[in-house]
């Protein structure tokens, strides 16, 4: 299948400015088909770099989720420019400032996972994979979860997904579902200089939030998104300035307690969530993990993917 | 596809053959038409019970996910309504008055097909209006506390409205409508409540609440339907009708209970309505000698003329794609006509001008903000 | 006196050894991560069975006699007050008199 790579910005541009029944981008990110729309050419600039990688689908797929990002409609439109998400008809979120189009559009996609795909029982982590055993790093923002997920990626592990872990009812495997990864402020600086040949999106400023950039994910995280990975590891990272790398063993039942409430749809799943999860912790490592240099943390996890004792 | 097909009525009523047509795009709009009407459990299940054993679904794999998806919300929406219900009996145990349980939470309650596949958000409870004071003080000493503080609210809901302004639970968050009537006391139909009451049925597991009576349930929702001013639920709403009826309509005795139920409550007029479009789009079977008992209810030519065309684009599933010409108008004079039906027009009037100023109010500032990434 | 049980629909989690337990109740829908103290105290009433399991027979089910141990029997109430808050304990509704009076 074609991957976006493979079209010219200006292919990308008009498939995304297209409306009606065949037109707009459809793009596969792990189990699911974006149709994607937009008339803002940054966001057609981010979206061809970002998901280079990914392959575009037919206009006869089957489509799970149609969405676009587009200024307001009405009078509002004239004062300031702003960028709205729009959701199969519906704009069920007030707009943002004229030029966070691309961040608005990869919330809005992760909305769509978290809000809509009960199939799975999804939480708030990063996941990766390695040795066909996969790492969660559960956690909210400014962990410094985001930042080791980024390093990691550029390390041996393979990208499932830098924010959202979907975990299969039936197995407790974690299903990929990789794109574009986002970090902010300090954490974008760290990364250009750890892995210097990763290329960067457009900085864009968040209202009140600091600067946000993406990167697209590996290609081969990409090509693997079909192969899920069994559970391995727990671990729920903490940044502190100058601390030295440890993992300190975790219990489960607090392990256990901490996904539950990093899980978006435990409510959903109701009693079967509390097994699935047990399930998840049996069958996991678990881990609290201290670090402050972010080289120290990835060789860290070298050893941890490679059976070591840590 | 340029034809604005309600993908949602075919998947509910055609047979499979026809749906085996149907094209990754057919399929893909389906499904947003069907989580927009709020429809997807139920469909999906008339879906799978449409299909022959052994026989391959006609639908991609991808689409399987979302059925299962929309049936895991409804178990877990089921078992909430049953907790609500129970801390609902706790609270108003000794009211000394029947508590009725309406409309979705009645359904599941009382076991009957459209509580099997609903999308349910509030709980709707009704007692007659001399208890309604102690019922709601009751409430609120077991956690619930009223919303919508402002005076002109207050008012509208206590003075003209059939209901209470919701209530929520402080811990669950869970949402209570409190009613003393199915209509609202400035509305131009009257029905009496206590007629409503006194044949109300109690529910077997649950001492204390009640639901209504068969006939007074299909009236109910006929007249939920059709006197209401919101109707993004219409489409679901009538097939709740539609699964009602054929439930309660293999009983001879349920037909003319049906009927002589509509004139004393004085619903007659919303019944010709509910019969003849869950007829129309949903192939709901009524005996003929009803349908002609019933075609003499209906509003005389030119009315009746306006408002079937007014009716067949409202009942649409709302999404976009299904919409056909005039159906944003006839959406609107549906919201006045809802109103119109239950205020007299000078009230009217007033209501519609604070409430386009309340909307505004409600757009800027409860629609949910984009939260931090990563 | 009062008796207790445990709610029908109580499932717990516990890893041997751990200080901590998660125990999820199904009807009332909620999840909670106990002491390894207060999941002992579950237990034990459950240990009690059909018997009536008041105060004196749960610390007994746990190996401990509160006969002139005041500040145990206080705490082990505490212990017993925030079960029954939390739902993971029940109160026993009254049972008859002793003395064979019938039940009212």
């Amino acid at each position: 299948m074609p991957s976006l790579g493979e079209s010219s910005l200006d292919e990308v541009r008009t498939a995304l400015r297209t409306n009606g029944a065949d037109g707009g981008l459809r793009l596969r990110t792990g189990p699911y088909v974006a149709r994607i729309r937009s008339p803002l050419p940054e966001v057609a600039e981010s979206v061809a770099k970002l998901y280079r990688h990914h392959e575009v689908a037919e206009a006869s797929s089957f489509v799970d989720f149609d969405v676009a990002v587009r200024r307001p409609r009405g009078a509002r439109a004239l004062r300031r420019p702003q960028v709205v998400f729009e959701f199969e008809g519906d704009e069920p979120f007030n707009p943002l400032p004229g030029d966070q189009g691309f961040p608005l559009l990869e919330w809005g996609l992760n909305w769509c996972v978290y809000g809509l795909c009960h199939q799975h029982l999804t939480l708030h982590s990063a996941v990766l994979e390695r040795g066909g055993r996969a790492l969660l790093l559960p956690a909210p923002s400014g962990s410094g979860k985001s930042t080791l997920c980024a390093a990691l990626l550029f390390s041996g592990w393979r990208l499932l997904s830098d924010e959202l872990a979907l975990i299969d009812p039936d197995s407790a495997a974690l299903l990929p579902n990789p794109r574009p990864v986002s970090l902010k402020n300090a954490s974008i600086e760290v990364i250009q200089r750890f892995a210097p040949m990763v290329e960067f999106g457009s900085r864009v400023e968040e209202t009140a939030k600091g600067v946000v950039a993406h990167f697209a994910p590996p290609a081969a995280a990409v090509r693997d998104s079909h192969r899920p990975a069994a559970p391995g590891f727990i671990v729920f990272p903490k940044y502190t300035p100058d601390a030295p790398a440890r993992l300190v063993p975790m219990e489960r039942s607090r392990t256990l307690m901490r996904l539950i409430e990093n899980a978006f749809n435990y409510d959903i799943f109701g009693r079967a969530g509390f097994d699935l999860l047990g399930a998840l912790v049996d069958r996991s490592e678990c881990f609290a993990f201290e670090y402050g240099d972010l080289a120290e943390a990835v060789r860290l996890f070298d050893r941890l993917g490679r059976g070591e004792r840590v | 596809m340029s034809e604005r097909r309600d993908l949602v009525v075919e998947a509910l009523t055609r047979p499979v053959e026809h749906l085996a047509a149907w094209e990754g795009r057919h399929w893909s709009r389906f499904l947003q038409q069907a989580r927009n009407a709020g429809l997807l459990a139920r469909a999906g299940r008339r879906l799978r019970h449409s299909l022959p054993e052994g026989r391959p679904a006609p639908w991609p794999a991808a689409l399987d996910g979302h059925l299962a998806s929309a049936e895991r919300v409804l178990q877990a929406q089921r078992a909430e309504v049953h907790r609500e219900l129970r801390h609902i009996a706790r609270a108003l145990d000794g009211l000394g008055a029947p508590v009725v349980v309406l409309k979705g939470a009645a359904y599941l309650a009382a076991g009957l097909p459209p509580g099997d596949s609903r999308v349910f958000s509030d709980i709707d409870v009704l007692v007659p209006r001399d208890v309604i004071a102690e019922a709601e003080s009751r409430l609120m000493l077991h956690g619930w506390v009223g919303t919508h503080d402002n005076a002109y609210d207050q008012r509208y809901y206590r003075e003209w409205m059939h209901e209470l302004p919701p209530m929520q639970h402080l811990q669950r968050g869970t949402t209570l409508d409190l009613h003393h009537n199915i209509l609202p006391l400035t509305a131009r139909l009257k029905p009496d409540s206590r007629h409503l009451v006194s044949a109300a049925v109690p529910l077997p597991d649950r001492p204390g609440l009640h639901v209504l009576s068969p006939a007074d349930m299909v009236l109910h929702c006929v007249t939920h339907l059709f006197m209401n001013e919101e109707t993004s639920h219409a489409l679901r709403d009538l097939s709740d009708l539609d699964l009602l009826l054929r439930h309660f309509g293999g009983d001879d005795g349920f037909w003319p209970l049906l009927l002589e139920r509509a004139a004393l409550l004085d619903l007659r007029r919303p019944l010709y309505y509910g019969l003849r479009h869950a007829m129309r789009l949903l192939e709901t079977p009524v005996p003929a000698d009803v349908v002609s008992r019933v075609g003499a209810l209906a509003p005389g030519p030119p009315l009746n003329g306006l408002m079937e065309a007014i009716w067949a684009r409202a009942l649409r599933c709302p999404h976009p794609s299904a919409a056909i010409g005039g159906t944003a108008a006839a959406r609107f004079a549906l919201y006045v006509r809802g109103h119109w039906l239950r205020m007299p027009p000078l009230l009217l009037a007033r209501h519609l001008t604070v409430k386009a100023l309340r909307l505004h109010e409600r757009t800027s500032s409860e629609a949910v903000t984009a939260p931090t990434q990563g | 006196m009062t008796a207790y049980l445990v709610p029908a629909d109580l499932t717990t989690r516990h890893w041997e050894g751990e200080e901590t337990a998660v125990v999820r109740l199904d009807v009332q829908g909620t999840t909670h991560l106990v002491a390894s103290e207060a999941l002992a105290v579950v237990q034990a009433v459950a240990s009690c069975g059909e018997a009536a399991a008041g105060l004196r027979e749960i610390a007994h089910a746990l190996g401990q006699d509160i006969t002139d141990d005041p500040a145990l029997a206080a705490g082990l109430q505490r212990i017993i007050d925030g079960l029954v808050q939390s739902g993971l304990l029940r109160q026993r509704p009254d049972d008859a008199e002793p003395g064979g009076e019938q039940p009212r």
